[in-house]
């Protein structure tokens, strides 16, 4: 793994700690059977056990609203740059696997900007009905590219030249964090062993 | 109390006793549904609760410190309930042949940890699917089975 994909493996566990999932569920049980040393924490993003059972069944469904909007201009095969001023917070912070975190409009901009420079039939789409509750919304979805265009250095786990022809389609699962019908946060896993596999990123040993 | 708060409970349980620190396996008989699905994509599905105890005998006889715990609140709806988690282990044990990546021979030394997200799907207070995503390029990294290219 290069130095950069280290860093970002770091980044991404460094705001977490291991928790109980009885506490995460609210019931407030502390078994203590998670740990070993050091290994406990909470995720930066994480809030309080979630005690209310009332369901915020309208704001839940315009949520998912939002995000079927942002998945569709941001994600789909129509990309429509304007999405980021309508729906994207001006700090937003967007975090996937195989890249680096961005953070902000202009920042968004210029991750997707790139990636289409470099891919220009990239596209993602749902894979399953949405799953919202309170403020956040999770989708599972499916998609990719073919790597005809420019050189691609925004992989973590290394560069493509120009045009390498190479296909990638792949899963994942994203978590989606609304406030005030725009989003502040998209935080991704990628089937990175798919996508850098096909990309000849990645290679058994 | 609400039915998805009844689901984060039983996945709770299910992730703390399957999953955690100490392996319960009568929590296979308690919270698995008969037929449950288990696909994480490191490793091939499982199918019913015999070859799901089966999975997590000898990912625990390779891996004797195994252990993954939330690493964020769980979200549900309906039937669904998500988990974000963190976790691993040292492979200190038995040869390990159930990843999908390649085959580690015994006690390696190597060790592994690296986060995901599940979504489990409860019906009438058991599980009956359990799909994950790895994320695999950290663990098989650390555990040698794959490389940067």
């Amino acid at each position: 793994m290069n130095t950069a994909a280290k860093t970002g493996a770091l980044q991404g566990l460094q705001g977490l700690q291991r928790r109980n999932f009885l506490q995460l569920a609210g019931a407030g049980v502390g078994v203590g059977v998670m740990a070993g040393p050091g290994e406990i924490a909470v995720a930066a993003s994480a809030r309080p056990a979630q005690k209310q059972a009332r369901r915020n069944s309208a704001l839940e469904a315009a949520n998912k609203a939002v995000v079927g909007r942002w998945f569709d201009g941001f994600w789909g095969p129509a990309w429509r740059p304007s999405i980021i001023r309508e729906l994207a917070a001006p700090d937003m912070l967007l975090q996937y696997s195989l890249h680096a975190p961005r953070r902000g409009q202009a920042d968004i901009l210029a991750f997707m900007t790139d990636f289409r420079a470099a891919f220009p039939d990239l596209a993602f789409g749902g894979t399953a009905p949405l799953i919202a509750q309170d403020d956040l919304v999770v989708g599972r979805w499916l998609g990719g590219g073919s790597h005809t265009g420019a050189a691609f250095s925004d992989f973590l786990a290394g560069p493509l030249p120009a045009a390498t022809g190479r296909k990638m389609r792949f899963s994942g699962i994203t978590v989606l964090r609304l406030a005030d019908g725009r989003i502040d946060e998209e935080i991704g896993l990628d089937d990175g062993v798919t996508a850098l596999g096909q990309l000849g990123l990645l290679k058994k040993t | 109390m609400s039915k998805e708060e009844d689901n984060k409970r039983i996945v709770g349980k299910w992730f703390d006793q399957f999953w955690g620190a100490t392996f319960n396996p009568a929590v296979i008989d308690e919270l698995a549904a008969p037929d449950m699905l288990l696909h994480y994509s490191l490793h091939a599905p499982r199918k019913g609760r015999a070859d799901i105890r089966a999975f997590m005998t000898a990912f625990r006889a390779s891996f004797p410190d195994l252990a993954f715990g939330g690493a964020a609140d769980l979200i549900a709806e309906g039937e669904y309930v998500v988990g974000r988690w963190v976790g691993g282990g040292t492979h200190t044990g038995a040869a390990f042949g159930d990843m999908l990546a390649g085959a580690l021979p015994a006690a390696s030394g190597r060790k592994m940890r690296f986060t995901g997200t599940t979504v489990l799907r409860v019906v009438g207070g058991k599980i009956v699917e359990e799909i994950g995503l790895d994320d695999g390029v950290t663990a098989l990294v650390q555990l040698g089975l794959m490389r940067t290219a």
